[in-house]
């Protein structure tokens, strides 16, 4: 795998596209925001997400934010390599000189990007997370996956990880099925960012927290990406989330993308009618 | 050969030579070329019904039946042992179906060496074929229920979940438990189980002169360790493999360099070598020179 | 004759509130004017004449209609800021453009001397120096020394826009966006930031304020830029010309 220095962005997705169904000539005229469907009425095909395009500067943290059902979700597991997309290119600024298009390499290649260069934090901690093994073990797993091999160097690496996102070093060697939802979610995060990936993509990672734990956990994500310089993808339905972690946002709605731009100009001057309406409901 | 001449050859014993109809054969060897070709990578086969049991042995079996011909001189243990029930009774199959095929007890003379869970001591040569019988073929069982899933991670390489079990074993306890069928990786890519050998056979695998040849029949699997391939122990580089240790040497030949193996006596436990054959031998020199 | 910094012709913003039906509202027409390096430009007009949203739109967290937002980097080469993409935008925010808004939207766990030390701290300030400059702002700025280590989001109005102005000062940005910096504070503590913005302005920081008080904005201003329900009602004579 040849590491080359990132580029003027840390990941560009061109095109992404993602169905289930047949397709047919009809599929994406009949769905989008203007159709206000994502199933297309001739064939049955569920239109995920289609022709979405944007970049994501090293160190950067953009917001994806939709109702569900909008696809945002879509666009991430393929990004991470839990669906496999129906068209478009991905290219990470540290994979092949960001020329290589990861949609398109062997699954063994995949793999070995999702270990290196990638971490997930998914909604839900039993995902992202094998909650019967300790919170090191946890960590520890994404560190042998990118071959560490010194059981000292992991545990202290582990150690360090859990302490930043303020799990007690009495926690480490004890399975996460014991801890909080916030506890679990900062346990996540901490596996998902072991390897230093050049990428996070974070999944509605606190919607299944309490607002109070959300706060804390939101302040640890913006400490760390600060600390270790990552770019992170942000999908959330919570324009408080994006608010709070993300320099720019994309709205998608029905699949496809409405709006893009700053996030203080998403929020102060939203342009698409959806973007209004979603807008003036979290203002109300 | 034509298969006239195979059949007139079993035709004293009702069966084909070898128990096993040719084309059968053909596709365990068939198997086993693939194996062979893909170092540590299980392969399925069609796996046959033989007049024992399966889980008693039948893989192994299969592959003996499917490789042995004229001039061949097949041996049998069961851990290290030559003469136990079990390795008894395959050899007796073999000796029954197979008429032609040499008998023995001696590592050294024998072409093909079906084992159960050891390798003897005597270090075997180019010539030879260790073939075991297998139990579980899989060695990610222990962290993945979901064949499909271990198929997946067998592919993708993706064997970061059999380092955490390893890890948490330590942490646990301190060093790793696992002691037979220690998990190994072959050729830098496959994890493979070595079958519930002791972990003192499992470096004798890595960069052997001959070839290892695994058969699983419940789970109609087979793989193969061809010569001269890298086989290495999962282990961590602070806490390197290691090997069982004997305070004693066998209270039976006095063999400091053998893996022995504790029998309950009608009084006291003894604990001598696990291979017998090994043992004998040992003894034998012992008493000659003296 | 000093260089322009900021060139602002024919800007135009206009709501579609697609919620009211499609209804088009002004936010200002129009507007042109110029500001010099190191010039404090004041906008002045009643409330709702458009004062606020030219600030934002300068900022660009609105986007504009028609017209264009010429600006000066340090490197000497222009960006428009009407059109210019995301990135560029962060690019300037980061190293040139700050912006003190009338409320302060903190974060809810981070403390008030990193809240305002972040900026320094993305530029590239040693920690524990940008901790020091924060603190020499907030010891000016009189913020009790009890609220450093507290939390924001618990602050009155008047302690937050403090916290606020020293977040965007101590990042020493070329130009400053001030929309109402003085408003939550009592009479002796707006003398004092006009103290500060003074200081600032004679170190060369161009400045672009909104103040509702117009004895405070003629104090600092070098010219003022008057607005009447969008329009430009009245514009200093310009001092400064683009070359």
């Amino acid at each position: 795998m040849n590491v080359a220095p990132a580029g003027p962005w840390a990941l560009r997705v061109v095109g992404l596209g993602k169905w289930f169904g047949p397709g047919c000539d009809a599929c994406l005229a009949e769905t989008g925001p203007e159709a206000g469907r994502s199933t297309c009425p001739r064939c049955g095909t569920v239109v995920a997400c289609a022709g979405v395009s944007f970049d994501l500067r090293p160190g950067g943290v953009l917001g994806i934010v939709g109702e569900s059902g909008s696809g945002k979700t879509t666009v991430l597991r393929c990004l991470n390599g839990d669906l496999t997309p129906s068209e478009g290119i991905a290219l990470l600024g540290s994979v092949g000189g960001g020329e290589r298009d990861i949609f398109t390499v062997s699954s063994q290649e995949r793999r070995q990007i999702r270990n290196f260069h990638l971490g997930m934090v998914y909604q839900s901690a039993r995902e992202g997370l094998n909650l019967r093994i300790s919170a090191g073990g946890n960590i520890a797993e994404r560190l042998l996956a990118a071959e560490w091999r010194e059981v000292a160097a992991i545990r202290r690496r582990a150690l360090t990880l859990l302490e930043r996102m303020e799990v007690p070093r009495s926690r480490m060697d004890q399975p996460p099925a014991t801890f909080s939802g916030g506890m679990q979610q900062r346990v996540q995060i901490a596996k998902a960012i072991a390897n230093g990936p050049s990428v996070v993509l974070l999944d509605e990672m606190t919607s299944g927290l309490d607002v109070s734990v959300q706060a804390g956990v939101l302040d640890l994500i913006q400490e760390i990406q600060r600390a270790e310089r990552m770019a992170m993808l942000v999908v959330s339905h919570d324009l408080g989330v994006v608010r709070l972690l993300c320099e720019r946002t994309i709205v998608m709605k029905n699949g496809r993308i409405v709006e893009a731009g700053l996030t203080d100009q998403i929020l102060e001057d939203p342009q698409h009618p959806y973007t209004q309406l979603l807008v003036s409901s979290i203002n109300a | 050969m034509d298969l006239r001449t195979l059949a007139s050859l079993g035709s004293g014993t009702g069966y084909n030579f070898g128990f096993l109809d040719e084309l059968s054969k053909k596709a365990v060897r068939r198997a086993l070329l693939k194996a062979i070709a893909i170092p540590g990578y299980q392969v399925p086969f069609g796996s046959r019904e033989l007049p024992i049991a399966r889980g008693w042995g039948t893989g192994g079996l299969q592959i003996t039946l499917s490789l042995v011909g004229q001039g061949d001189v097949v041996k049998v243990i069961d851990q290290g042992a030559d003469e136990s029930v079990n390795a008894v009774n395959l050899r007796r199959l073999i000796e029954r179906t197979s008429p032609g095929v040499g008998l023995t007890t001696f590592t050294r003379e024998a072409t093909i060496i079906q084992t159960r869970h050891r390798i003897p001591e005597t270090p075997l040569q180019a010539h030879q074929i260790l073939v075991f019988q297998v139990p579980l073929p899989e060695p990610l069982r222990v962290v993945e229920p979901r064949e499909e899933e271990t198929r997946r991670m067998h592919a993708e390489a993706d064997y970061s979940r059999m380092w955490v079990a390893l890890y948490e074993d330590l942490v646990r306890h301190g060093r790793i438990t696992r002691a037979a069928g220690y998990p190994v990786l072959v050729n830098g890519r496959h994890v493979m189980s070595p079958s519930p050998i002791p972990r003192w056979d499992v470096p004798r695998l890595h960069q052997a002169e001959f070839l290892s040849l695994f058969g699983a029949g419940r789970e109609k699997r087979v793989y193969a360790v061809p010569p001269w391939t890298d086989v290495e122990p999962l282990a961590f580089t602070d806490h390197p493999f290691t090997v069982e240790r004997f305070d004693e040497p066998c209270a039976r030949c006095g063999s400091r360099t053998s893996y022995l193996t504790v029998i309950p006596d009608e009084r006291s436990t003894r604990v001598v070598c696990s291979d017998t054959e090994y043992c004998d031998e040992h003894l034998a020199l012992q008493e000659a020179s003296r | 004759m000093t260089a322009v910094h900021l060139s602002v012709r024919d800007l135009t913003k206009r709501f579609h509130l697609h919620l009211l039906g499609g209804k088009t509202v002004v936010g200002f027409e129009g507007i042109s004017f110029d500001v010099a390096e190191g010039e404090f430009v004041g906008l002045a007009g009643p409330s709702g004449s458009g004062k606020s949203s030219l600030l934002k739109a300068i900022y660009g967290s609105y986007l504009v209609q028609a017209g264009t937002l010429l600006y000066r980097c340090i490197d000497g080469s222009i960006v428009d800021l009407a059109t210019a993409d995301d990135e560029t935008k962060l690019a300037l925010r980061r190293r040139e453009i700050a912006y003190v808004s009338q409320f302060l939207r903190p974060a809810p766990r981070v403390k008030a001397i990193d809240l305002a030390a972040r900026p320094l701290i993305a530029q590239g300030v040693d920690e524990a120096e940008a901790r020091e400059r924060i603190a020499t702002l907030f010891d000016r700025l009189r913020l009790p020394r009890d609220l450093w280590e507290s939390y924001p989001v618990l602050f009155s109005g008047g302690e937050q826009q403090r916290v606020n102005l020293a977040r965007a000062i101590a990042s020493r940005p070329r130009l400053l966006l001030l929309d109402e910096p003085t408003s939550a504070l009592d009479p002796s503590l707006q003398q004092t930031v006009v103290h500060l913005l003074a200081e600032e302005r004679s170190r060369g920081v161009t400045m672009i304020g909104v103040m509702h008080d117009e004895t405070l904005l003629s104090r600092l201003a070098d010219e003022v830029v008057r607005l009447d329900r969008g329009r430009l009602a009245q514009a200093g004579v310009a001092s400064a010309q683009w070359n």
